[in-house]
């Protein structure tokens, strides 16, 4: 992990190459005569200053810039920072980073500015990993729910939940302080329904973050049919571009092949799979085993086959499929069934309604993650301590109707508040920090 | 030759009594100083030992040699396991004693240990070398070298006691004050600041028409405190008697409140809140038309009888007025009224965890002059500083408990991380290992450490291990024994598991169990209830412990790490945590700042 020694780091925070201006950031224990050197001038808080940039050493004039001071702690790492906008194009930069260096600084390593904020309790995990999920974000929704983050109100969301969960543990608490002739003891019938109540609060958190998934790691749609079918023709026009191995040999995709397109906002992953068949080809066999692996992470099956569709056995699909009759260039004549998407990858018939269909599945993603004002967990760490806070929940109230002792059931609780206090960070864990800023990139 | 190192215990409560017994019994000479030889080990408060979170201390220091819950089992007159209607985790063992044969059972026990020496005297100064313990010094003028002190001066430094508008001087009613030492302490630079506590009336018992009280009986077949203790165990049952306040007495009470010492501002320390005197029940929950009141005897054969659940500082009149509301007390006459003691006592950030000062080596406070309330709290700590500061004299390592560990671990963890505004009192919500941490398997968790250590015999190690191979031959046969429910074959052990049933319930497992103590098939089978609830516990709490594994240099400066927050910064310098686990316990500290330290420290090391 990065070690946080206090040092003053650079970094440039607007994408590198060629656009109009640039955007530089330092960020430091103390930043005022570095700030002096710099400009030769004394810093306003807050103030955009134009100036020229001068090499601390040499004096030399870089550049003209604006340059605006941000005094500790009122700054994005919670230190004193600088903020230079210089012109565009690498010689400019490189020559004022490379002065900056020669002025005492290092370069920033990657997510070291969110770290910093982080350790300064300038943003809580749950936000640290908001900009980690924009820096990564493929599509230009998750984008949206990411700032939400790091607005902080998720992590608001779910600390009013915490301390409404200390609240009944309070009352239990006390209550096993207490020997029985002191104090009446709480109904087990009231503390299950105020377990309840708190459950349903974390389960519309739950099934906003399903959403929440697919919006940062994109909505997985899987190809799925017998050999020859036409999957992999399909997928390269769904595509606009080859991507897949196309051949009129059954078993010619073996491995999965993945792609992306970006639909309603979302990132959407195609993903091309070997045909579904007894064989015993062992190589056949693993394809298959990873196509039903896919399948267990899809959110979406396109059930490809030349004839009829309907035909294929699909019940045991968890995640809903669209049907879809391929090659219909060849026999025109075939009738319009129900709920049947006819297409051709040959002369791109029905591809556009097979988008449409897409797209259509993704809006109602957004529109769900939007009634659940945005409440959601972007990432898989996120997602799954809070399916196991969750859990924990039911268990409680699986022990309440089980009437077993509240010293049990206290302890359960107990167990929901740790769930929720490794969302957001409060407990130091070496290992969830340094996954999380170990995603992002310079600059950050 | 080197003469035997020496410690000074000053003070023979609860706390001194512990400490100078595990000092003596690793091998050190121990002087215990205290200021009437008559009234070592006195009760103070309640004829009763034990009691909720309170009986898991005493059956902890019994597990780890030491005296209090041998000496309850013998003059207990009383036995009763409380929270009974709750998880067996949380159940525990309250004793009547008689306040009598208590202090001279004690008293002989120390006396008639060759490395314990008792003095009649008063602590009242020491002299350091190098910020290291050399001399007690006696009121008389007296010097003791010794190695280190343990004071355990209880509610005597500079105490006064009110009654009503009354008051004055005094250790304990009865008893003078420990004047000087504090001065002597707050010179090397210490803080301390003023705590108070109370205790009720104790009452004529020919003037109590008993007939109107409602008989309160204990366990039949009790279990009792200590290993040691011989089996079957079967103690007296002398019955208490309950009786209710009312509204007349509510009213009377309420009409009074300003003469109060409380009420009226004449007390400027904090009293404890779970141990709130009459007049604050009565103000604190309004709506309760009325309250239980025990009647204890407070020895066998006792004309004294000791109000449980009035503890008062009302003037004496007010007090008799109140009670005689109460159709039993009628006619009831004092011995003594309720009185409120106020006392000094020192914040115990100052604290390290073996008790010792962060100040001065040698030096060492435990009981109710850290803050704390109760027999069971005093005697714990005495038992840790007393073997800590033997084992430093020896040269070895200290011995620390664990949150994880015993229910003395959270108390001193809570001591010297925690502020301290009242009294603090033992309560099993404030272990998060409670699960684990049960009564009945204290032994199991700490004789063997305590053996290690040098605080416990052979002779109970031995009848540990033997409780200990019984506990698991049980839960192997329990594994090994098939039997039939609703046609469904499973194991004994996957059966018990569930509400309600237990071994004994079972044909077959009674057959299994005939061999065995019911201790042993007690812990066996809550062993096998609280298993997969434990594994759980310990996983979450697992985390935390490894915070307790990253020591902090003493002399770490919190300054040169700028991106603290300052106020944490300041709370950690000020209290000097020896571990990042401490830092993350002390109030005020953010976590994210603790977060800070521990990257820091890593990378540093
Ligand atoms: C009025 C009153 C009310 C109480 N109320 C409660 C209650 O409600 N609940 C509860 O749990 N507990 C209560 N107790 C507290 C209980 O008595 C104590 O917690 C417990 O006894 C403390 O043990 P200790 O060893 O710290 O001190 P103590 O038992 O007080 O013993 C202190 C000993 O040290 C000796 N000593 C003091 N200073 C010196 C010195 N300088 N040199 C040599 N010897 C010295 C004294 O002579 C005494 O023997 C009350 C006590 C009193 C007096
Ligand atoms: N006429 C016509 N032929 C098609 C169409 N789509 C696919 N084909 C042909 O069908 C054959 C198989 O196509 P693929 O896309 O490789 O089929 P697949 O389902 O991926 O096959 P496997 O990977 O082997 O399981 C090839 O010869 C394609 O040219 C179509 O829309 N019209
Ligand atoms: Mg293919």
């Amino acid at each position: 992990m990065v070690p946080y020694d206090q040092e003053t780091i650079v970094a440039l925070a607007t994408p590198p190459g060629v656009g109009a201006l640039s955007v530089l950031r330092i960020s430091g224990e103390s930043l005022v005569p570095f700030y002096k050197q710099l400009t030769k001038t004394s810093p306003k808080i807050r103030f955009a200053a134009f100036c020229k940039l001068h090499h601390p050493e040499t004096g030399e004039v870089l550049d003209e810039v604006v340059a605006t001071y941000f005094k500790s702690p009122k700054s994005f790492t919670g230190e004193d920072m600088i903020e230079i906008s210089c012109h565009g194009g690498e010689v400019v930069q490189n020559n004022i980073i490379a002065a900056i260096l020669d002025g005492g600084a290092r370069l920033a390593k990657p997510g070291e500015f969110s770290f910093r904020a982080y350790m300064n309790g300038k943003m809580d995990l749950l936000q640290a990993e908001a900009v980690a999920s924009l820096i990564a974000s493929k599509s230009t929704y998750s984008t949206k729910v990411g700032l939400y983050h790091l607005d902080g109100r998720v992590s608001r969301q779910l600390m009013n939940i915490k301390s409404q969960v200390i609240d009944l543990l309070a009352v239990l608490e006390n209550e096993l302080n207490f020997s029985e002739e002191e104090i009446d003891a709480t109904s087990l019938d009231e503390i299950a329904s105020r377990i309840k109540l708190l459950r349903n609060e974390v389960s519309a958190i739950v099934n906003a973050s399903s959403f929440g998934r697919q919006i940062f790691s994109g909505v997985r749609v899987v190809l799925f049919g017998k050999p020859n079918s036409g999957k992999s023709s399909l997928f390269n026009a769904l595509l606009g571009y080859d991507r897949a191995i196309v051949s009129s040999t059954p078993g010619t995709t073996r491995d999965t092949v993945e792609a992306w397109i970006e639909l309603e906002g979302l990132p959407v992953c195609l993903i091309d799979t070997a045909g579904m068949w007894e064989s015993g080809d062992y190589l056949d066999n693993l394809g298959i085993a990873k196509t039903k692996s896919e399948l267990d992470k899809a959110d979406l099956c396109l059930l490809v086959d030349e004839d009829d569709p309907t035909l294929i056995q699909a019940d045991h699909m968890k995640i809903p499929v669209i049907l879809i009759r391929s090659k219909c260039d060849i026999d025109q004549q075939v009738s319009q069934s129900n709920g049947v998407v006819r297409v051709s990858s040959k002369t791109q018939l029905g591809i556009k309604d097979l988008l449409t269909h897409l797209s259509t599945y993704c809006t109602k993603v957004t529109e769900r993650s939007e009634n659940n004002s945005f409440a959601v967990m972007t990432t898989r760490r996120q997602r799954t301590l809070l399916g196991d806070a969750h859990g924990v929940l039911s268990e409680a109230l699986k022990q309440t109707s089980e009437n077993i002792g509240t010293d049990i059931v206290a302890s359960t609780l107990r167990q929901f508040i740790v769930c929720v206090q490794d969302i957001v960070g409060e407990i130091p864990n070496e290992n969830i920090m340094e996954t999380v800023f170990s995603e992002f990139c310079i600059g950050k | 030759m080197k003469s035997q190192p020496t410690i000074v215990i000053a003070g023979c409560g609860h706390a001194g009594i512990e400490a100078a017994w595990a000092a003596a019994n690793i091998g050190v000479k121990v002087i215990i100083v205290t200021m009437d030889t008559n009234a070592v080990a006195r009760l103070s408060c309640n004829p009763a030992i034990g009691g909720l979170g309170k009986g898991h201390l005493v059956k902890e220091i019994d597990a780890l040699g030491g005296i209090m819950g041998r000496a309850a089992d013998i003059c207990g007159i009383q036995f009763k396991t409380l929270n009974k209607s709750k998880g067996r985790a949380v159940w525990s063992l309250r004793a009547q004693i008689d306040k009598h044969q208590y202090p001279h059972f004690v008293s002989e026990c120390l006396i008639s240990h060759k490395n314990i020496q008792l003095v009649e005297g008063e602590v009242v100064d020491f002299s350091v070398d190098n910020l290291r313990i050399t001399t007690a010094i006696l009121r008389d003028g007296s010097r003791i070298n010794t190695n280190a002190i343990v004071v355990c001066s209880g509610t005597f430094l500079n105490g006064i006691i009110h009654i009503g508008n009354a008051q004055y001087p005094a250790g304990r009613i009865g008893e003078r004050p420990s004047v000087g030492l504090t001065h002597s302490i707050v010179n090397h630079g210490f803080t301390m600041s003023r705590l108070k506590t109370g205790t009720p009336p104790r009452l004529l018992s020919e003037s109590v028409d008993w007939d109107l009280a409602a008989l309160a009986h204990g366990d039949v077949n009790p279990r009792p405190f200590s290993v040691l203790t011989k089996r079957p165990f079967a103690p007296e049952n002398i019955p208490c008697y309950i009786v209710d306040t009312n509204k007349a007495v509510h009213e009377l009470l309420e009409d009074n409140l300003s003469k109060s010492a409380m009420y009226s501002g004449k007390i400027s320390g904090a009293g404890p809140r779970y141990c709130p005197s009459i007049e604050d029940k009565i103000v604190r929950f309004k709506s309760r038309q009325s309250h239980q009141l025990f009647l204890e005897p407070e020895w066998r054969g006792s004309n004294q009888i000791y109000v449980n659940g009035f503890s008062t500082s009302m003037p004496a009149n007010v007090q008799l007025n109140a009670l005689r509301q109460i159709p039993a007390l009628r006619n009831v006459e004092f011995i003594r009224p309720g009185y409120a003691i106020e006392y000094d006592y020192f914040p115990t950030s100052q604290l390290k965890s073996t008790l010792e000062t962060k100040r001065i080596d040698g030096l060492y406070f435990a009981g109710q002059l850290n803050g704390t309330s109760g027999y069971e709290e005093a005697a714990s700590q005495g038992l840790i500083a007393g073997a800590n500061a033997a084992i430093k004299t020896m040269g070895g390592d200290p011995f620390v408990l664990g949150r994880h560990e015993a229910y003395i671990g959270v108390l001193i963890d809570d001591l010297i991380t925690k502020d301290i505004h009242e009294p603090y009192r033992m309560f099993t919500s404030s272990a998060e290992h409670r699960l684990s941490l049960r009564s009945d398997n204290a032994g199991s968790r700490l004789t063997a450490k305590g053996y290690n250590a040098g605080i416990v015999s052979n002779k109970q190690l031995k009848i540990q291990e033997q409780f200990d191979n019984e506990v698991s031959e049980l839960k192997l046969g329990c594994k090994k024994l098939k039997t039939q429910i609703n046609g469904t074959s499973l194991s004994l052990y996957e059966l018990i598991k569930r509400p309600e049933r237990g071994i004994i319930n079972d044909v077959e497992g009674r057959k299994l169990s005939g061999k065995y103590s019911s201790d042993a098939i007690f812990t066996a089978e809550t062993d096998i209830k609280y298993e997969g609830y434990v594994n759980i516990e310990n996983a979450r709490v697992g985390k935390l412990k490894k915070l307790d594994g990253i020591k902090i240099p003493p002399t770490f400066d919190y300054y040169k790490l700028t991106s603290l927050s300052s106020e944490s910064r300041e709370r950690l310098s000020i209290i000097k945590p020896e571990t990042l686990g401490q830092a993350s316990r002390l109030a005020g500290v953010r976590p994210a700042d603790i977060g800070v330290l521990a990257v820091y420290l890593q990378s540093s090391s």
